[in-house]
């Protein structure tokens, strides 16, 4: 007999607690000696033949358990080299990753889309309005991309944890409330990148955050709010200084930080990585709503204060 | 059967595996409605399955 403590997904309440230990009880001398739903965690005593089944038997009711200190995919002792093989598994044609590079993959094609777009626009309304917005434009681009594929990652794993669904909120609020504030600031100036940046901030961070309910919900909005108002300033503010390359130094450290997220997601979330994948194509309709929606914004969309004295970004 | 407290996916998982116990199967079961639809080889003690509902946290509402 041993005992051991598992990670487990899908623990979210008391009906999951009692499945959970009337699957356990269901072997010899085996039972659940705690859980805790906070971390996600119970802990199985049993013996170490039986746990192999009591974790098939557990899959099978819809909760996947592995054991945090035997990672399937991530084998490496330092933690990067653990990031290395998350990158380079997602990569290769490695099945533990399968939801990551399909992930990838689907940001890709929305980046494609939203490029083909504006492509398309320049023929519509004219190149010239389009080549003096070009920087933004692309920026835009690149910002809708990344959202999209890092929602779409949080989406696909369903109920989170606190720890996680709080940093997923926040994440995501602070990341997307950054971009368009200072995206819209840029363009559009002061006043209208903030509102924007607050509502895409607060609202998506919101959503990003109800993965685990009200404290995601709550990090979401406080992110947005924050980071929405922050983006917009920081770029009115460096409107004779260098503004575009701040505005590129931005977009990578959001990056950066989304890629992060996505590798805590599957940290977290471990084995059942292989077993799901995303829908591109719903996702690229989503981009091409979002980037139509980028264009009108800043071609005809409401220019305030800074952007009429100085005629325009 | 009609079923009070149901209220996840995780609670028609539990109340089936309660119906495979009881020797019956789950056929299909709806938390939204609170039903459960189950078969039995032969006709089971109703007062048993309301117990077995009721150790768990439900209460069984009526058979029809």
């Amino acid at each position: 007999m041993s005992e051991v403590t598992l990670r487990i997904n899908g623990l979210t309440c008391g009906a999951c607690e009692r499945v959970i230990e009337r699957t356990v009880q269901k072997f010899e001398g085996a039972r659940v000696t705690s859980f805790d739903f906070n971390r996600g965690t119970i802990r199985i005593e049993s013996s170490n033949k039986e746990l192999k089944e009591i974790l098939e038997l557990l899959k099978k009711k819809g909760y996947h358990a592995w054991d945090p200190s035997k990672p399937e995919a991530l084998t490496s002792e330092e933690p990067l080299d653990r990031v290395k093989e998350f990158i380079s598994g997602i990569l290769s044609n490695n099945h533990s990753f399968q939801l990551e590079r399909s992930i990838l993959t689907a940001t890709v094609m929305v980046l494609a889309a939203s490029l083909a777009i504006h492509a398309a626009a320049s023929i519509v309304i004219g190149r010239s309005l389009l080549q003096s917005n070009l920087a933004w434009l692309l920026l835009g681009s690149i910002g809708i991309a990344m959202g999209v594929g890092s929602i779409a990652h949080i989406r696909s794993f369903g109920k989170q944890t606190c720890q996680t669904g709080m940093m997923a909120g926040m994440g995501i609020g602070m990341m997307l409330g950054f971009l368009a504030g200072a995206l819209f600031g840029a363009t559009s100036g002061m006043f209208v990148g903030s509102v924007l940046g607050i509502v895409v901030g607060m609202v998506i961070g919101a959503w990003a955050g109800t993965c685990c309910g009200n404290m995601g919900v709550l990090e979401g909005l406080m992110a947005g709010l924050m980071a929405g108002t922050m983006g917009a300033m920081l770029s009115v503010m460096m409107v004779f200084d260098h503004q575009l390359e701040f505005l590129v130094i931005l977009w990578i450290v959001c990056a950066i930080i989304l890629g992060g997220l996505s590798y805590m997601l599957f940290k977290e979330n471990g084995p059942v990585s292989s077993e799901l994948s995303v829908n591109p194509w719903p996702l690229v309709g989503i981009g091409v709503v979002l980037t139509i929606l980028l264009q009108l914004i800043i071609f005809f969309g409401p220019k305030t204060a800074w952007t009429i004295a100085t005629g325009g970004a | 059967m009609k079923v009070k407290g149901m209220h996840c996916k995780s609670c028609e998982v539990l109340l089936s595996d309660v119906v495979e116990e009881l020797g019956g199967k789950a056929i299909s079961s709806d938390f939204k409605k609170g039903t459960i639809v189950a078969e039995f080889p032969t006709n089971p003690n109703r007062e048993k399955i309301k117990e077995a509902f009721k150790t768990e946290g439900y209460s069984v509402e009526g058979f029809s």
